[in-house]
Protein backbone atom coordinates (compact mmCIF):
# COMPACT_ATOMS: atom_id res chain seq x y z
CA UNK A 1 0.00 0.00 0.00
CA UNK A 2 2.68 2.41 1.02
CA UNK A 3 4.50 1.99 -2.24
CA UNK A 4 1.56 3.33 -4.11
CA UNK A 5 0.74 6.00 -1.56
CA UNK A 6 0.95 9.55 -2.83
CA UNK A 7 2.39 10.74 0.47
CA UNK A 8 5.44 8.51 0.73
CA UNK A 9 6.53 7.39 -2.71
CA UNK A 10 9.43 5.22 -1.49
CA UNK A 11 10.16 3.43 -4.70
CA UNK A 12 10.42 6.59 -6.76
CA UNK A 13 13.56 8.23 -5.44
CA UNK A 14 13.34 11.46 -7.40
CA UNK A 15 9.77 12.03 -6.42
CA UNK A 16 10.57 11.15 -2.83
CA UNK A 17 13.36 13.72 -2.65
CA UNK A 18 11.13 16.35 -4.19
CA UNK A 19 8.36 15.69 -1.74
CA UNK A 20 10.78 15.70 1.18
CA UNK A 21 12.13 19.08 0.16
CA UNK A 22 8.63 20.48 -0.17
CA UNK A 23 7.74 19.27 3.31
CA UNK A 24 10.95 20.63 4.80
CA UNK A 25 10.19 24.02 3.26
CA UNK A 26 6.69 23.88 4.65
CA UNK A 27 7.96 22.88 8.07
CA UNK A 28 10.53 25.67 8.18
CA UNK A 29 7.80 28.10 7.18
CA UNK A 30 5.63 26.92 10.04
CA UNK A 31 8.57 26.83 12.39
CA UNK A 32 9.42 30.45 11.79
CA UNK A 33 5.80 31.36 12.30
CA UNK A 34 5.45 29.54 15.63
CA UNK A 35 5.97 31.03 19.04
CA UNK A 36 8.88 29.99 21.21
CA UNK A 37 6.77 27.69 23.33
CA UNK A 38 5.42 25.91 20.31
CA UNK A 39 8.93 25.43 18.98
CA UNK A 40 10.15 23.99 22.26
CA UNK A 41 7.24 21.62 22.28
CA UNK A 42 8.21 20.39 18.85
CA UNK A 43 11.87 20.02 19.83
CA UNK A 44 10.92 18.14 22.94
CA UNK A 45 8.63 15.89 20.92
CA UNK A 46 11.42 15.16 18.45
CA UNK A 47 14.11 14.65 21.06
CA UNK A 48 12.07 12.11 22.99
CA UNK A 49 11.54 10.07 19.85
CA UNK A 50 15.26 9.85 19.04
CA UNK A 51 17.13 6.60 19.23
CA UNK A 52 20.64 6.16 20.67
CA UNK A 53 22.15 6.43 17.22
CA UNK A 54 20.43 9.74 16.58
CA UNK A 55 21.58 11.02 19.95
CA UNK A 56 25.18 10.18 19.10
CA UNK A 57 24.76 12.04 15.85
CA UNK A 58 23.44 15.07 17.70
CA UNK A 59 26.30 14.84 20.15
CA UNK A 60 28.86 14.81 17.35
CA UNK A 61 27.10 17.83 15.83
CA UNK A 62 26.93 19.80 19.06
CA UNK A 63 30.29 18.85 20.51
CA UNK A 64 32.43 21.20 18.39
CA UNK A 65 29.85 23.98 18.82
CA UNK A 66 29.91 24.00 22.61
CA UNK A 67 32.40 26.64 23.63
CA UNK A 68 35.10 25.30 25.92
CA UNK A 69 36.80 27.51 28.46
CA UNK A 70 40.40 28.29 27.60
CA UNK A 71 43.03 26.09 29.18
CA UNK A 72 43.27 27.11 32.80
CA UNK A 73 46.76 28.46 33.02
CA UNK A 74 46.90 28.32 36.76
CA UNK A 75 46.91 24.94 38.42
CA UNK A 76 47.69 23.24 41.63
CA UNK A 77 51.29 22.35 42.29
CA UNK A 78 51.53 18.80 41.03
CA UNK A 79 54.46 17.97 43.25
CA UNK A 80 52.12 18.32 46.22
CA UNK A 81 49.34 16.28 44.66
CA UNK A 82 51.28 13.37 43.27
CA UNK A 83 53.63 10.93 44.90
CA UNK A 84 57.28 11.49 44.18
CA UNK A 85 57.54 8.81 41.52
CA UNK A 86 54.86 10.41 39.34
CA UNK A 87 56.38 13.86 39.74
CA UNK A 88 59.70 12.45 38.64
CA UNK A 89 58.08 10.78 35.68
CA UNK A 90 56.59 14.10 34.65
CA UNK A 91 59.94 15.82 35.02
CA UNK A 92 61.63 13.11 32.98
CA UNK A 93 59.76 14.43 29.94
CA UNK A 94 61.58 17.75 30.22
CA UNK A 95 64.71 18.74 28.40
CA UNK A 96 67.85 19.81 30.20
CA UNK A 97 67.14 23.50 29.97
CA UNK A 98 63.63 23.29 31.36
CA UNK A 99 64.88 21.08 34.17
CA UNK A 100 67.41 23.72 35.15
CA UNK A 101 64.65 26.28 35.24
CA UNK A 102 62.42 24.02 37.27
CA UNK A 103 65.25 23.69 39.77
CA UNK A 104 64.94 27.38 40.53
CA UNK A 105 61.28 27.24 41.49
CA UNK A 106 61.48 26.04 45.06
CA UNK A 107 63.58 23.80 47.23
CA UNK A 108 61.40 20.78 46.63
CA UNK A 109 61.34 21.31 42.89
CA UNK A 110 65.08 21.65 43.00
CA UNK A 111 65.38 18.43 44.94
CA UNK A 112 63.20 16.67 42.40
CA UNK A 113 64.74 18.06 39.27
CA UNK A 114 68.32 17.41 40.27
CA UNK A 115 67.83 13.73 40.89
CA UNK A 116 70.43 11.53 39.31
CA UNK A 117 67.81 9.37 37.68
CA UNK A 118 66.71 12.30 35.53
CA UNK A 119 70.17 13.33 34.45
CA UNK A 120 71.90 10.02 34.15
CA UNK A 121 70.09 8.96 30.97
CA UNK A 122 70.73 12.38 29.50
CA UNK A 123 74.45 11.87 30.08
CA UNK A 124 74.53 8.26 28.96
CA UNK A 125 72.76 9.25 25.78
CA UNK A 126 76.00 10.91 24.69
CA UNK A 127 78.14 8.40 26.57
CA UNK A 128 79.31 10.91 29.09
CA UNK A 129 80.30 8.45 31.74
CA UNK A 130 81.45 9.64 35.09
CA UNK A 131 85.22 9.50 35.22
CA UNK A 132 85.01 8.50 38.88
CA UNK A 133 83.25 5.54 40.43
CA UNK A 134 79.77 6.36 41.61
CA UNK A 135 79.61 5.78 45.30
CA UNK A 136 77.43 6.97 48.07
CA UNK A 137 79.87 9.67 49.04
CA UNK A 138 79.26 11.44 45.75
CA UNK A 139 76.84 14.33 45.83
CA UNK A 140 73.32 13.43 44.83
CA UNK A 141 73.37 15.88 41.98
CA UNK A 142 76.55 14.59 40.42
CA UNK A 143 75.00 13.58 37.12
CA UNK A 144 73.49 17.00 36.61
CA UNK A 145 76.78 18.70 37.29
CA UNK A 146 78.47 16.28 34.99
CA UNK A 147 76.00 17.06 32.23
CA UNK A 148 76.43 20.79 32.62
CA UNK A 149 80.19 20.40 32.72
CA UNK A 150 80.27 18.33 29.60
CA UNK A 151 77.96 20.66 27.70
CA UNK A 152 79.87 23.78 28.60
CA UNK A 153 83.15 22.07 27.97
CA UNK A 154 82.11 21.07 24.49
CA UNK A 155 81.61 24.67 23.47
CA UNK A 156 84.88 25.76 24.97
CA UNK A 157 86.78 23.48 22.75
CA UNK A 158 85.02 24.42 19.57
CA UNK A 159 86.92 27.60 18.60
CA UNK A 160 90.12 25.66 18.21
CA UNK A 161 88.82 24.07 15.07
CA UNK A 162 86.57 26.68 13.52
CA UNK A 163 87.03 29.97 15.33
CA UNK A 164 83.79 31.60 16.36
CA UNK A 165 83.18 35.21 17.34
CA UNK A 166 81.59 33.85 20.48
CA UNK A 167 84.97 34.05 22.08
CA UNK A 168 84.82 37.82 21.74
CA UNK A 169 81.37 38.00 23.33
CA UNK A 170 81.42 40.20 26.45
CA UNK A 171 79.87 37.65 28.75
CA UNK A 172 82.40 35.10 29.93
CA UNK A 173 81.52 31.43 29.59
CA UNK A 174 79.63 30.28 32.65
CA UNK A 175 81.51 28.45 35.28
CA UNK A 176 80.76 24.76 35.00
CA UNK A 177 79.34 24.35 38.46
CA UNK A 178 76.61 26.92 38.08
CA UNK A 179 73.37 26.16 36.44
CA UNK A 180 72.57 27.15 32.94
CA UNK A 181 71.78 30.83 33.18
CA UNK A 182 68.27 32.01 32.56
CA UNK A 183 67.29 35.49 31.55
CA UNK A 184 67.04 37.89 34.45
CA UNK A 185 66.25 41.55 34.53
CA UNK A 186 69.08 43.52 33.11
CA UNK A 187 69.76 47.17 32.64
CA UNK A 188 68.70 48.70 29.35
CA UNK A 189 72.17 49.17 28.01
CA UNK A 190 73.25 45.62 28.45
CA UNK A 191 70.02 44.27 27.06
CA UNK A 192 70.41 46.44 23.97
CA UNK A 193 73.88 45.15 23.55
CA UNK A 194 72.58 41.65 23.89
CA UNK A 195 69.94 42.25 21.26
CA UNK A 196 72.54 43.62 18.89
CA UNK A 197 74.71 40.62 19.49
CA UNK A 198 71.82 38.32 18.89
CA UNK A 199 71.02 40.03 15.62
CA UNK A 200 74.59 39.55 14.58
CA UNK A 201 74.33 35.92 15.39
CA UNK A 202 71.15 35.57 13.46
CA UNK A 203 72.55 37.32 10.43
CA UNK A 204 75.54 35.10 10.17
CA UNK A 205 75.13 31.39 10.16
CA UNK A 206 77.15 30.96 13.31
CA UNK A 207 76.10 28.56 15.98
CA UNK A 208 75.41 29.95 19.39
CA UNK A 209 76.55 28.16 22.47
CA UNK A 210 74.03 25.65 23.69
CA UNK A 211 73.00 27.48 26.79
CA UNK A 212 72.04 30.49 24.75
CA UNK A 213 70.05 28.76 22.10
CA UNK A 214 67.50 31.11 20.52
CA UNK A 215 64.76 28.52 20.62
CA UNK A 216 62.38 29.17 23.48
CA UNK A 217 61.28 25.57 23.43
CA UNK A 218 64.54 23.74 23.33
CA UNK A 219 64.77 20.10 22.45
CA UNK A 220 67.21 17.41 23.36
CA UNK A 221 70.47 17.32 21.52
CA UNK A 222 70.51 14.90 18.67
CA UNK A 223 73.59 13.47 17.15
CA UNK A 224 72.35 14.78 13.82
CA UNK A 225 72.57 18.36 15.06
CA UNK A 226 75.12 20.44 13.31
CA UNK A 227 76.90 21.00 16.53
CA UNK A 228 77.25 17.37 17.36
CA UNK A 229 78.25 16.45 13.84
CA UNK A 230 80.94 19.11 13.78
CA UNK A 231 82.19 17.77 17.05
CA UNK A 232 82.36 14.28 15.68
CA UNK A 233 84.08 15.50 12.58
CA UNK A 234 86.68 17.26 14.61
CA UNK A 235 87.26 14.18 16.66
CA UNK A 236 87.59 12.22 13.50
CA UNK A 237 90.40 14.51 12.38
CA UNK A 238 92.07 14.33 15.73
CA UNK A 239 91.88 10.62 15.73
CA UNK A 240 93.62 10.29 12.46
CA UNK A 241 96.38 12.57 13.56
CA UNK A 242 96.83 10.71 16.77
CA UNK A 243 96.81 7.45 14.92
CA UNK A 244 99.58 8.67 12.70
CA UNK A 245 101.71 9.68 15.62
CA UNK A 246 100.74 6.51 17.45
CA UNK A 247 99.75 8.50 20.52
CA UNK A 248 96.17 8.86 21.58
CA UNK A 249 95.99 12.00 23.56
CA UNK A 250 92.67 13.60 23.03
CA UNK A 251 90.18 11.06 24.09
CA UNK A 252 91.91 9.10 26.73
CA UNK A 253 92.88 11.97 28.91
CA UNK A 254 90.04 11.69 31.36
CA UNK A 255 90.68 8.03 31.68
CA UNK A 256 94.31 8.75 32.34
CA UNK A 257 93.39 10.38 35.57
CA UNK A 258 93.20 7.27 37.73
CA UNK A 259 96.42 6.11 36.12
CA UNK A 260 98.48 8.23 38.47
CA UNK A 261 97.35 5.90 41.14
CA UNK A 262 100.37 3.65 41.14
CA UNK A 263 99.39 1.37 44.01
CA UNK A 264 96.86 -0.50 42.05
CA UNK A 265 98.19 -2.82 39.47
CA UNK A 266 95.09 -2.59 37.40
CA UNK A 267 95.60 -3.02 33.76
CA UNK A 268 94.51 0.51 33.04
CA UNK A 269 97.75 1.31 31.28
CA UNK A 270 97.39 -1.56 28.94
CA UNK A 271 93.81 -0.71 28.35
CA UNK A 272 94.61 2.71 27.19
CA UNK A 273 97.21 1.48 24.80
CA UNK A 274 94.82 -1.05 23.40
CA UNK A 275 91.80 1.11 23.24
CA UNK A 276 93.71 4.03 21.91
CA UNK A 277 94.39 2.22 18.71
CA UNK A 278 90.94 0.90 17.99
CA UNK A 279 89.04 4.10 17.34
CA UNK A 280 86.40 3.95 14.74
CA UNK A 281 84.37 7.13 14.65
CA UNK A 282 81.00 7.77 13.02
CA UNK A 283 79.23 4.86 14.61
CA UNK A 284 76.46 4.95 17.15
CA UNK A 285 76.23 3.11 20.37
CA UNK A 286 72.47 3.18 20.27
CA UNK A 287 72.40 -0.10 18.46
CA UNK A 288 74.02 -1.69 21.45
CA UNK A 289 71.85 -0.19 24.15
CA UNK A 290 68.47 -1.82 24.05
CA UNK A 291 65.53 0.56 24.21
CA UNK A 292 63.53 -1.31 26.83
CA UNK A 293 66.50 -1.37 29.16
CA UNK A 294 67.18 2.26 28.67
CA UNK A 295 63.57 3.13 29.25
CA UNK A 296 63.77 1.45 32.62
CA UNK A 297 67.17 2.91 33.28
CA UNK A 298 65.66 6.30 32.72
CA UNK A 299 63.38 5.68 35.64
CA UNK A 300 66.37 4.82 37.75
CA UNK A 301 65.78 1.15 38.32
CA UNK A 302 68.94 -0.25 39.91
CA UNK A 303 68.12 -3.78 38.79
CA UNK A 304 68.02 -2.77 35.19
CA UNK A 305 71.32 -1.05 35.56
CA UNK A 306 72.91 -4.28 36.63
CA UNK A 307 71.32 -6.05 33.72
CA UNK A 308 72.58 -3.43 31.33
CA UNK A 309 76.11 -3.72 32.62
CA UNK A 310 76.01 -7.47 32.45
CA UNK A 311 74.64 -7.51 28.93
CA UNK A 312 77.36 -5.20 27.79
CA UNK A 313 79.93 -7.29 29.51
CA UNK A 314 78.73 -10.65 28.40
CA UNK A 315 76.68 -10.25 25.30
CA UNK A 316 75.32 -13.46 24.00
CA UNK A 317 75.70 -13.10 20.32
CA UNK A 318 78.39 -10.53 19.76
CA UNK A 319 81.92 -11.67 19.57
CA UNK A 320 84.98 -9.87 20.75
CA UNK A 321 85.51 -8.02 17.58
CA UNK A 322 82.09 -6.48 17.76
CA UNK A 323 82.69 -5.52 21.33
CA UNK A 324 85.91 -3.85 20.36
CA UNK A 325 84.04 -1.88 17.77
CA UNK A 326 81.52 -0.88 20.39
CA UNK A 327 84.19 0.31 22.71
CA UNK A 328 85.70 2.39 20.01
CA UNK A 329 82.27 3.86 19.37
CA UNK A 330 81.91 4.84 22.96
CA UNK A 331 85.26 6.51 22.88
CA UNK A 332 84.67 8.19 19.59
CA UNK A 333 81.51 9.78 20.85
CA UNK A 334 82.74 10.54 24.32
CA UNK A 335 83.24 14.28 24.53
CA UNK A 336 86.19 14.35 26.86
CA UNK A 337 89.03 16.29 25.38
CA UNK A 338 90.49 16.52 28.83
CA UNK A 339 89.31 16.21 32.37
CA UNK A 340 86.45 18.65 32.95
CA UNK A 341 87.42 21.48 35.26
CA UNK A 342 84.72 20.56 37.70
CA UNK A 343 86.58 17.50 38.81
CA UNK A 344 89.83 19.34 39.14
CA UNK A 345 88.14 21.90 41.32
CA UNK A 346 86.46 19.48 43.56
CA UNK A 347 89.54 17.33 43.91
CA UNK A 348 87.45 14.38 43.08
CA UNK A 349 90.55 12.79 41.80
CA UNK A 350 91.79 12.55 45.36
CA UNK A 351 88.46 11.19 46.40
CA UNK A 352 88.88 8.56 43.82
CA UNK A 353 92.26 7.47 45.16
CA UNK A 354 90.95 7.37 48.66
CA UNK A 355 88.05 5.26 47.62
CA UNK A 356 90.30 2.97 45.69
CA UNK A 357 92.43 2.36 48.74
CA UNK A 358 89.31 1.67 50.73
CA UNK A 359 88.24 -0.72 48.07
CA UNK A 360 91.54 -2.54 48.30
CA UNK A 361 90.93 -3.31 51.92
CA UNK A 362 87.74 -5.10 51.14
CA UNK A 363 88.41 -6.60 47.83
CA UNK A 364 85.88 -9.37 48.09
CA UNK A 365 82.98 -6.96 48.42
CA UNK A 366 82.76 -5.60 44.97
CA UNK A 367 80.09 -3.26 43.79
CA UNK A 368 79.04 -4.39 40.37
CA UNK A 369 77.27 -1.26 39.43
CA UNK A 370 79.90 1.44 39.60
CA UNK A 371 80.46 3.46 36.50
CA UNK A 372 84.13 2.80 36.70
CA UNK A 373 83.47 -0.88 36.42
CA UNK A 374 81.15 -0.10 33.63
CA UNK A 375 83.97 1.37 31.63
CA UNK A 376 86.91 -0.60 32.87
CA UNK A 377 85.15 -3.92 33.10
CA UNK A 378 84.77 -4.75 29.51
CA UNK A 379 88.17 -3.49 28.70
CA UNK A 380 89.90 -5.66 31.22
CA UNK A 381 88.06 -8.76 30.39
CA UNK A 382 87.64 -8.65 26.74
CA UNK A 383 90.15 -6.43 25.09
CA UNK A 384 93.52 -7.11 26.51
CA UNK A 385 93.78 -10.28 24.58
CA UNK A 386 92.76 -8.68 21.33
CA UNK A 387 95.59 -7.27 19.34
CA UNK A 388 95.17 -4.31 17.05
CA UNK A 389 95.45 -6.41 13.97
CA UNK A 390 92.46 -8.36 15.14
CA UNK A 391 90.38 -5.28 15.45
CA UNK A 392 91.43 -3.61 12.28
CA UNK B 1 30.16 10.44 29.59
CA UNK B 2 29.56 7.98 32.35
CA UNK B 3 27.24 5.75 30.42
CA UNK B 4 27.83 2.08 31.07
CA UNK B 5 29.42 0.09 28.31
CA UNK B 6 27.11 -1.65 25.93
CA UNK B 7 28.90 -4.73 24.82
CA UNK B 8 27.09 -7.81 23.75
CA UNK B 9 28.72 -11.11 24.43
CA UNK B 10 31.71 -11.87 26.60
CA UNK B 11 31.76 -11.98 30.35
CA UNK B 12 30.89 -8.72 31.98
CA UNK B 13 32.35 -7.10 35.04
CA UNK B 14 30.87 -4.54 37.34
CA UNK B 15 33.18 -1.84 38.59
CA UNK B 16 32.15 0.30 41.53
CA UNK B 17 33.78 3.67 41.90
CA UNK B 18 34.66 5.42 45.13
CA UNK B 19 31.37 7.32 45.27
CA UNK B 20 29.28 4.26 44.53
CA UNK B 21 28.64 4.54 40.79
CA UNK B 22 28.28 1.20 39.04
CA UNK B 23 29.89 0.70 35.67
CA UNK B 24 29.41 -2.39 33.60
CA UNK B 25 32.28 -3.25 31.30
CA UNK B 26 33.19 -6.16 29.14
CA UNK B 27 36.09 -8.33 30.09
CA UNK B 28 38.15 -7.20 27.12
CA UNK B 29 37.66 -3.58 28.01
CA UNK B 30 38.66 -4.10 31.60
CA UNK B 31 41.85 -5.79 30.48
CA UNK B 32 43.19 -2.41 29.37
CA UNK B 33 43.42 -1.66 33.09
CA UNK B 34 46.51 -3.68 33.78
CA UNK B 35 45.83 -3.60 37.48
CA UNK B 36 42.79 -5.79 36.87
CA UNK B 37 44.37 -7.91 34.18
CA UNK B 38 45.70 -10.68 36.38
CA UNK B 39 42.47 -10.95 38.25
CA UNK B 40 40.49 -11.21 35.04
CA UNK B 41 42.80 -13.85 33.65
CA UNK B 42 42.50 -15.87 36.81
CA UNK B 43 38.73 -15.94 36.33
CA UNK B 44 39.25 -18.21 33.38
CA UNK B 45 36.15 -19.45 31.63
CA UNK B 46 33.69 -18.37 34.24
CA UNK B 47 30.95 -16.55 32.42
CA UNK B 48 29.90 -13.90 34.87
CA UNK B 49 31.52 -12.35 37.84
CA UNK B 50 28.68 -11.66 40.21
CA UNK B 51 30.59 -9.71 42.77
CA UNK B 52 31.38 -6.15 41.73
CA UNK B 53 34.96 -4.90 41.87
CA UNK B 54 35.40 -1.91 44.15
CA UNK B 55 37.80 0.82 43.00
CA UNK B 56 37.80 3.13 46.02
CA UNK B 57 40.48 5.50 44.72
CA UNK B 58 38.65 6.47 41.55
CA UNK B 59 35.65 8.75 41.43
CA UNK B 60 32.64 7.94 39.28
CA UNK B 61 33.11 10.50 36.55
CA UNK B 62 36.79 9.73 36.21
CA UNK B 63 36.07 6.03 36.03
CA UNK B 64 33.56 6.73 33.26
CA UNK B 65 36.24 8.51 31.30
CA UNK B 66 38.75 5.77 31.88
CA UNK B 67 36.22 3.26 30.57
CA UNK B 68 35.63 5.45 27.52
CA UNK B 69 39.38 5.42 26.96
CA UNK B 70 39.71 1.68 27.26
CA UNK B 71 36.68 1.05 25.05
CA UNK B 72 38.25 3.14 22.37
CA UNK B 73 41.52 1.29 22.60
CA UNK B 74 39.81 -2.08 22.56
CA UNK B 75 37.94 -1.21 19.37
CA UNK B 76 40.88 0.27 17.55
CA UNK B 77 43.06 -2.48 18.89
CA UNK B 78 46.00 -0.17 18.66
CA UNK B 79 47.60 -0.83 21.99
CA UNK B 80 46.10 -4.10 23.16
CA UNK B 81 47.49 -7.44 22.14
CA UNK B 82 44.03 -8.98 22.00
CA UNK B 83 41.93 -9.23 18.88
CA UNK B 84 39.13 -6.69 18.75
CA UNK B 85 35.70 -7.91 19.83
CA UNK B 86 33.48 -8.73 16.90
CA UNK B 87 30.56 -6.67 18.16
CA UNK B 88 30.57 -2.97 17.45
CA UNK B 89 30.64 -0.63 20.38
CA UNK B 90 28.61 2.50 20.65
CA UNK B 91 31.18 5.03 21.66
CA UNK B 92 30.38 8.69 21.93
CA UNK B 93 32.75 9.77 19.23
CA UNK B 94 32.81 7.98 15.89
CA UNK B 95 35.81 5.72 15.92
CA UNK B 96 38.63 6.82 13.69
CA UNK B 97 41.19 4.40 12.40
CA UNK B 98 44.36 4.84 14.41
CA UNK B 99 47.45 5.57 12.40
CA UNK B 100 50.40 4.49 14.46
CA UNK B 101 53.52 6.53 14.00
CA UNK B 102 56.08 4.53 12.10
CA UNK B 103 59.16 3.90 14.17
CA UNK B 104 62.12 2.20 12.58
CA UNK B 105 62.88 -0.78 14.68
CA UNK B 106 66.57 -0.96 15.28
CA UNK B 107 68.32 2.15 14.12
CA UNK B 108 66.11 4.67 15.81
CA UNK B 109 67.47 5.49 19.25
CA UNK B 110 64.73 5.11 21.84
CA UNK B 111 66.52 7.17 24.42
CA UNK B 112 65.51 9.75 25.74
CA UNK B 113 61.96 8.41 25.86
CA UNK B 114 60.23 8.37 22.50
CA UNK B 115 57.87 11.27 22.16
CA UNK B 116 54.39 10.01 22.75
CA UNK B 117 52.39 11.14 19.78
CA UNK B 118 48.70 11.26 20.59
CA UNK B 119 46.27 10.23 17.90
CA UNK B 120 43.42 12.50 16.96
CA UNK B 121 41.05 10.74 19.31
CA UNK B 122 43.52 10.90 22.16
CA UNK B 123 44.13 14.58 21.58
CA UNK B 124 40.41 15.15 21.77
CA UNK B 125 40.23 13.03 24.91
CA UNK B 126 42.92 15.08 26.61
CA UNK B 127 41.31 18.28 25.44
CA UNK B 128 37.95 17.31 26.90
CA UNK B 129 39.44 16.26 30.23
CA UNK B 130 41.90 19.02 30.85
CA UNK B 131 39.90 20.29 33.79
CA UNK B 132 40.75 17.35 36.01
CA UNK B 133 44.01 16.26 34.49
CA UNK B 134 45.43 15.38 37.87
CA UNK B 135 42.53 13.14 38.89
CA UNK B 136 42.81 11.31 35.61
CA UNK B 137 46.55 10.93 36.04
CA UNK B 138 46.13 9.48 39.51
CA UNK B 139 43.46 7.10 38.25
CA UNK B 140 45.65 6.04 35.33
CA UNK B 141 48.45 5.39 37.76
CA UNK B 142 46.15 3.41 40.04
CA UNK B 143 44.71 1.32 37.23
CA UNK B 144 48.12 1.06 35.55
CA UNK B 145 47.27 2.29 32.06
CA UNK B 146 50.68 2.98 30.65
CA UNK B 147 49.88 4.88 27.50
CA UNK B 148 47.44 7.20 29.24
CA UNK B 149 50.06 7.82 31.92
CA UNK B 150 52.64 8.72 29.30
CA UNK B 151 50.31 11.08 27.50
CA UNK B 152 49.17 12.81 30.66
CA UNK B 153 52.69 13.19 32.01
CA UNK B 154 53.86 14.64 28.72
CA UNK B 155 50.90 16.96 28.87
CA UNK B 156 51.78 18.23 32.35
CA UNK B 157 55.41 18.54 31.31
CA UNK B 158 54.28 20.75 28.44
CA UNK B 159 52.99 23.19 31.02
CA UNK B 160 56.52 23.58 32.39
CA UNK B 161 58.39 23.71 29.12
CA UNK B 162 59.64 27.05 27.91
CA UNK B 163 58.72 28.97 31.05
CA UNK B 164 61.04 30.81 33.37
CA UNK B 165 60.98 30.05 37.10
CA UNK B 166 58.70 32.97 37.95
CA UNK B 167 56.14 31.83 35.41
CA UNK B 168 56.32 28.26 36.62
CA UNK B 169 55.68 29.48 40.15
CA UNK B 170 52.66 31.40 38.96
CA UNK B 171 51.32 28.49 36.98
CA UNK B 172 51.57 25.97 39.77
CA UNK B 173 50.83 28.22 42.73
CA UNK B 174 54.23 27.63 44.24
CA UNK B 175 54.89 30.22 46.95
CA UNK B 176 57.84 32.51 46.46
CA UNK B 177 60.88 31.28 48.38
CA UNK B 178 61.61 33.60 51.25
Amino acid sequence: MTEKSAWTPICNKILNDKLFKERMALLSKWYSAWTDEQRWELVQFVLLKLSDKDLHYIYSLLDPLIPRPPLPEVREDFTRVFPRSISLKILSYLDARSLCRAAQVSWYWRYLSEQNMLWKPKCLRYSWFLPIPSTQSNPLTIWKRHYVTCVSHMTWRLPQVDPLPIASSPSPPPSPCTEVPTPVNKSNASSKKRIRLRKNFRGSSIMQPIWRHPNRFPKELRSSDTFMSSLTKRRHLNLHQSKASNVSTVINEPLNKPKSDSNHGNSLDNDEKDSGTCHRPFVDIDALLKPELLEKLRLGDPKEETILVSTIRHPEKEDKRELAATLSRVQAVSPFPSLPPYYQERNLHEDYEREKSLEDNKMDIKDEKTEDDFIRGWRDDDFNTDSESDIY
Amino acid sequence: MASPAKVTGGGKLILISGDGERHEVSRETAKIFRALETMIESLGDKEELVEPIPLPNVSGSVLGRMIAWSEHHVTTCSFSAEAPPSSPINSEVPVQPVVRPKVPKRRQPQFPPPDVVPTAWEKDFLERNREDLYDLLLAANYLDVKRLMDLLCARVADLIKGKDPAKIRKTFHVPEPS
